[in-house]
């Protein structure tokens, strides 16, 4: 520390070779560009490939099921439409369907496990009647 | 003991074990240098996460004599210089910070629209014409290097690139970077408006397509797969961003997810930001005055770099008419998340009340992570 504050001019280091300098840098900008747009080619075929296996996927669960389908037309009543439940089921599910909605410390009561020393205390007790 | 003894030793202790007759104007500068960036973080709340740290860690490492940032006559590192050597030496605090960026972010945005992607390349420009202006200030190829990816606006990749190419411009890289990421609200509306005509201002953009959890969750392996096969030298930062969203995407380790992107983010924040300012003292600082030039290029880089992810965006919709971006989108492609994409958003509410860009503008900037990323793994590719 000199006390003194050395401003640099504008004058690039003599052994620089520019045209190595600047050919690089404007390969390096460009391949850039490559490795996104290769990642984005690569995001771009992916989606593509996840949309069609989705859509596939969709349309094989919507397509109509023939078993039910195959019971309605032999006239008989299937669980899968619903004909076949009774108002006891219903309510059963209703209210299966209201406790699992309901957050876990209001379904399960609160256990709490009685500590070493409680448990201690309640045996003296216990000896001592 | 006479008196000539006696004030031999206190002359003796004031020389050798006191700070106090060893201040010079260069220390009493960086002290006020160090002062100021924490009243910016706690009067103005400019990036207080990072500029607290930084500000004390230049504040404290230019009082004379302190064991700080030395070794000790065993070699071993004095207390910063622990954090120093180990933590940015060894290239292990900035992907660590990239870890729990991962967790934080996002990537739904840029996988909805990938074409966005060429804006985060697009807006390395002013990396590389800071790269050429930087060599005729006399620096040498790897500071140049180092120099020019603080207009990319990633933090962790700037000090990560610094400490790779040049260490000794660590700290007024690191203050560059951070400083003007959080200018990027003053520096970037007035580019954007030279840049764009009212009618580019009001064009509204294809409602993104929602994207699938299985897409979230292929991207982070897909990008890294293309960025250590392409790009290996920049591995350490890619893979631990992309490891951080692929826990956040797949769902099964939140635990993991919140101790990167909360408390391990948090620890490793504050060691980082002290290491930084550590590296601040008077000597380094003044000693050639290169790190006046990386502030004053600094501001050039981020100009360049608003106004290349301008130029693509512009260029895109030339490419392809049919669905056209909002040039205010391009100058999110600077990395500053997500800061960057809400000075577009508010641009463009400023011209069309209407128009929401937040999320179409979070594209590029997540290709700007990437793409600054990249720029620094082909400059140490070329130049370590």
């Amino acid at each position: 520390m000199d006390g003194f504050l050395e401003l640099i001019t504008s004058r690039a280091q003599p052994d620089l070779d520019w045209n190595y300098a600047l050919v690089t840098l404007v390969f390096r900008f460009f391949a850039v560009f490559v490795v996104l747009w290769l990642i984005q080619f690569a995001m771009w075929a992916s989606g593509r490939v996840i949309r069609w296996l989705e859509e596939d996927e969709s349309q094989s669960a919507s397509s109509p099921n023939p078993g039910p389908a195959a019971a309605a037309a032999s006239g008989s009543s299937s669980a899968s439409d619903g004909g076949g439940i009774d108002a006891a089921t219903i309510a059963v599910i209703g209210a299966a369907l209201e406790i699992e909605a309901q957050p876990e410390a209001a379904r399960v009561p609160e256990q709490r496990q009685p500590s070493a020393w409680a448990v201690a205390g309640r045996a003296k007790q216990h000896r001592s009647r | 003991m006479t008196t000539a003894q006696l004030v031999e030793i206190i002359e003796k202790i004031f020389l050798t074990q006191m700070g106090l007759a060893h201040v010079g104007w260069g220390h009493m500068l960086m002290w006020a240098f160090g002062l100021f960036f924490i009243w910016l973080a706690v009067a103005k709340n400019v990036e207080p996460l990072l500029l607290v740290p930084i500000g004390f860690g230049i504040f404290l490492v230019n009082f004379p004599l302190t064991p700080l940032m030395g070794h000790t006559e065993g070699g071993h590192p004095e207390f910063l210089a622990v954090f120093y050597e180990y933590g940015l030496k060894w290239e292990l605090l900035p992907p660590v910070i990239f870890l729990g960026l991962g967790t934080l972010t996002d990537f739904g945005p840029l996988i909805a629209n990938p074409k966005v992607l060429a804006i985060g390349a697009g807006a390395q420009l002013g990396v590389f014409i800071t790269f050429v202006g930087t060599l005729l200030f006399g620096f040498t190829l790897q500071e140049a290097a180092a120099t020019g990816i603080i207009g990319g606006a990633d933090g962790p990749t700037t000090v990560y690139l610094t400490n790779a190419l040049a260490p000794h411009l660590l700290g007024p890289n690191a203050i560059a970077a951070y400083s003007y990421m959080a200018l990027v609200p003053i520096l970037q509306p007035p580019i954007m408006r030279l840049l764009t005509t009212p009618e580019e201002r009001t064009i509204r953009m294809d409602q993104l397509r929602p994207v699938s959890q299985k897409e979230k969750i292929l991207f982070p392996l897909i990008s890294c797969a293309v960025v250590c096969l392409l790009i290996p030298a920049v591995a350490p930062l890619m893979s631990m961003l992309m490891l951080g969203n692929f826990m956040r995407e797949c769902g099964v380790v939140r635990r993991l997810v919140d101790t990167a992107g909360g408390a391990l983010m948090n620890i490793v924040t504050i060691f980082l930001g002290l290491a930084v300012g550590a590296t601040m003292d008077a000597e380094s600082f003044f000693g050639d005055g290169k790190p006046a030039v990386v502030l004053a290029l600094g501001v050039v880089d981020f100009v360049f770099c608003t106004a290349g992810g301008i130029w693509t965006a512009q260029l895109l919709n030339r490419i392809t008419p049919k669905s056209k971006l909002n040039p205010l989108i391009g100058s999110a492609g600077v990395s500053a998340v997500p800061m960057a994409a809400r000075v577009s958003h508010v641009e463009g509410l400023k011209y069309d009340p209407h128009n929401h860009m937040m999320f179409h503008a979070m594209g590029p900037n997540l290709a700007g992570v990437i793409g600054t990323a990249a720029a620094a793994g082909m400059f140490i590719a070329m130049f370590r």
